[in-house]
């Protein structure tokens, strides 16, 4: 198994009277917002990344969030991060997963990945996201666009970063007459690239398009099934699956290590409540669902079903035991989370977690010793899994 | 005289690379000359006794327009202007040499667009509280991202709110229907949201004789909207509706009636 840090910068200091989980609440007013606060989280945050590099931790990675995302989430722009954390480690692999393609003109994009697998000296792994609707409304992206521009947008990215000599694209949304990007990115012909994907529709892409999977916050059996699907498309495509696309496969979880069990629930628990029941809760999936044309009938109602608690019926609204339950929640003692880890490995099929140390309202030092104690006694143990 | 409905569904195989392969599925029913009604940014709920009383005097015709129930949207058609392209097919494939033209909110903007496009194809132009037009648009109530439970006040005036869920169901009736009918919408009025940037500029060039009418009441367009039109359109007659919304033929479909038939004098009508 392999361990990412995985940023989210999810705000800790909401007081109890704002409008979370309340239809329409997203964005968020950034008046709860303090900027010396901020400032302070997002230094402590690098400050772990680095540590996470020197601890051995496979990678680092965050995702792309507009006005808080609803998650009153820090990082609008995920090629800054990874351009920042590039300058601050040596050996872990910088990731995006990912970056919301038609908020974006994909040239663009394309020449920062070419940069950050540079400025990282080949280190960089990019991802492919789609985004919430409601970072549409607010782009003024039309959401009914927003699956056409994703896929152009996607090939556009790979035909500019890797096309030798001038090229030109005719596309929908996007035209491109003579032009080449400079540089070309190390890695050749381009980085590695997760996509983020749980629909067949988007497996299907994935597929078409040779990339790894990162799935969004969704339970084990899903991982399970999301896995056996892409095997499934494509053995019927006749697509070669990388060597590396078991330990690729990727997956979303908090993560918290204890001295014990009792021990990292007394510590944890509290905040993990917070992240699910507060900063998670001002997005109003009810409410962002119903954003017409972003995702068809079926695609809405299924994902709906896969990520709403079975205990409080609120769609990511989990209780701790049941976010254990369904991988979502990493926590205890070494030895359970051992175990869980395993469990997520064989049950989920998951390669590689993509871990928040930090989540919800988790002060710094819980934060890090939690992240010691993970490199410390959990992640020699599951290199094997 | 009893009037029943007739619901068809027309293929239209178009003629290879300029005229698009389509499908529309309209109501029809009465006799008279002919009188299209375009319906409203969710689409029609079904033959209402608005179009009852109007096919009293008239054939009157309601197309699902392109996107919506059972017609087609062509991945190219992105605008009301584009469905008023695909509207003068299906004015061909009925024979519909100059009908009236009715409509309402979108199908408002769309009847405008189809007299700009072909003014000799439409023999007189009802907009009701027509989009294309609209001052603020960050002012204009959110359709596309609100608490579902605030929908119907966008629409209707608070004595008529009883009358909204025929229009804008409750959270738990949506049907598949009603959710394609709202994406088929964000694909033409997001952006610019409800509005044209060029309409404006292209309403002098509107010579069809024009009746505009609007809800005193409308929460989603105010009033103030009725005369952006009047002054694009100098030789316009318009006609308020009191204690009427955004619909104003939900909470009064008589003087909606009345206010057309004035419009159409009986000469121009069919019936008796």
């Amino acid at each position: 198994m392999r361990v990412f840090n995985m940023v989210l910068f999810g705000w800790p200091y909401l007081p109890d009277d704002a409008p979370v989980g309340t239809p329409g609440s997203y964005p968020l007013s950034n008046r709860y917002f303090d900027p010396v606060r901020g400032n302070a989280l997002l230094q402590q945050e690098l400050d772990r990344i680095t540590l996470s590099d020197e601890l051995g931790l496979d990678g680092f990675t965050c995702q792309e969030h507009h006005g808080g995302g609803g998650f009153c989430a820090m990082v609008p722009s995920t090629h800054l991060m990874a351009a920042a954390v590039s300058q601050r480690t040596k050996q872990l692999q910088v990731a995006v997963t990912g970056t919301c393609i038609p908020l974006h003109h994909p040239l663009a994009i394309a020449e920062e990945v070419a940069m950050l697998d540079h400025l990282s000296n080949g280190r960089f792994i990019w991802g492919a996201l789609r985004g919430f609707p409601t970072e549409y409304l607010s782009y003024n992206v039309n959401p009914a666009e927003s699956q056409a521009r994703f896929r152009e947008g996607f090939s556009l990215v790979l035909k500019a970063l890797s096309s030798e000599g001038p090229f030109d694209f005719d596309g929908q949304f996007y035209r491109v007459r003579d032009y080449n990007i400079w540089p070309k990115p190390l890695q050749q012909p381009y980085p590695k690239i997760w996509m983020a994907a749980n629909s067949l529709d988007s497996l299907d892409f994935a597929v078409k398009n040779r990339t790894y999977i990162a799935t969004p916050w969704v339970n084990i059996e899903r991982t399970r099934s999301v896995h056996e699907t892409y095997y499934r498309l494509a053995h019927e495509q006749g697509v070669a699956i990388p060597e590396d696309f078991d330990d690729m496969f990727a997956s979303i979880c908090a993560l918290y290590v204890g001295e014990s069990d009792k021990k990292a629930r007394q510590e944890a628990e509290a905040h993990l409540e917070y992240h699910f029941f507060r900063a998670l809760a001002s997005f109003d999936i009810g409410t962002v669902s119903l954003i017409p044309g972003h995702m068809s009938v079926d695609g809405m109602r299924d994902w709906l079903k896969n990520v709403t608690s079975k205990d409080t019926g609120k769609a990511m609204g989990y209780s701790v035991d049941e976010g254990i339950e369904n991988g979502t929640v990493i926590l205890g003692g070494p030895e359970s989370v051992i175990a869980q880890i395993k469990r997520q490995r064989e049950e989920g099929k998951r390669g590689t977690l993509l871990a928040m140390f930090q989540f919800g309202s988790l002060p710094d030092a819980l934060a890090t010793q939690s992240l010691r104690l993970f490199a410390q006694e959990v992640l020699p143990k599951i290199r094997a899994i | 005289m009893s009037i029943a409905p007739q619901q068809e569904t027309l293929e239209l195989h178009g003629d290879g690379a300029e005229r698009a392969a389509i499908q529309f599925c309209y109501h029809r029913a009465g006799q008279g000359p002919p009188l299209v009604w375009l319906h409203w940014l969710w689409g029609e709920p079904g033959w209402m006794d608005y179009h009852q009383r109007l096919a009293e005097r008239f054939q009157v015709y309601v197309p699902d327009l392109p996107g919506y129930g059972q017609s087609a949207l062509p991945e190219w058609a992105k605008t009301p202007h584009d469905l008023a392209v695909l509207l003068l097919q299906l004015f061909d494939a009925l024979s519909l040499q100059r009908p009236i033209v009715v409509g309402s909110c979108l199908g408002g903007w769309v009847g405008a667009e189809l007299a700009l496009l072909r003014p000799e194809r439409i023999a007189k132009l009802v907009l009701i509280s027509p989009l294309g037009l609209v001052q603020d648009w960050t002012k204009v109530p959110n359709l596309f991202y609100t608490d579902p439970a605030r929908l119907p006040q966008y629409l209707f005036p608070d004595a008529a709110l009883e009358k909204a869920s025929v229009y804008v169901p409750e959270l738990s009736n949506w049907t598949d229907a009603f959710i394609n009918n709202r994406n088929a919408s964000i694909r033409l009025v997001f952006d610019p949201y409800l509005h044209s940037r060029s309409l404006r500029h292209h309403l002098h060039l509107l010579t069809t004789p024009t009746l505009v009418v609007w809800g005193e009441q409308d929460p989603l367009l105010a009033p103030a909207h009725a005369a952006l039109w009047t002054a694009s359109l100098p030789h316009a007659h318009r006609v308020m509706i009191p204690g009427a919304g955004h619909l104003p033929y939900v909470e009064d479909c008589e003087t909606v009636i009345q206010a057309i038939h004035t419009f159409i004098p009986p000469q121009e009508r069919g019936g008796a």
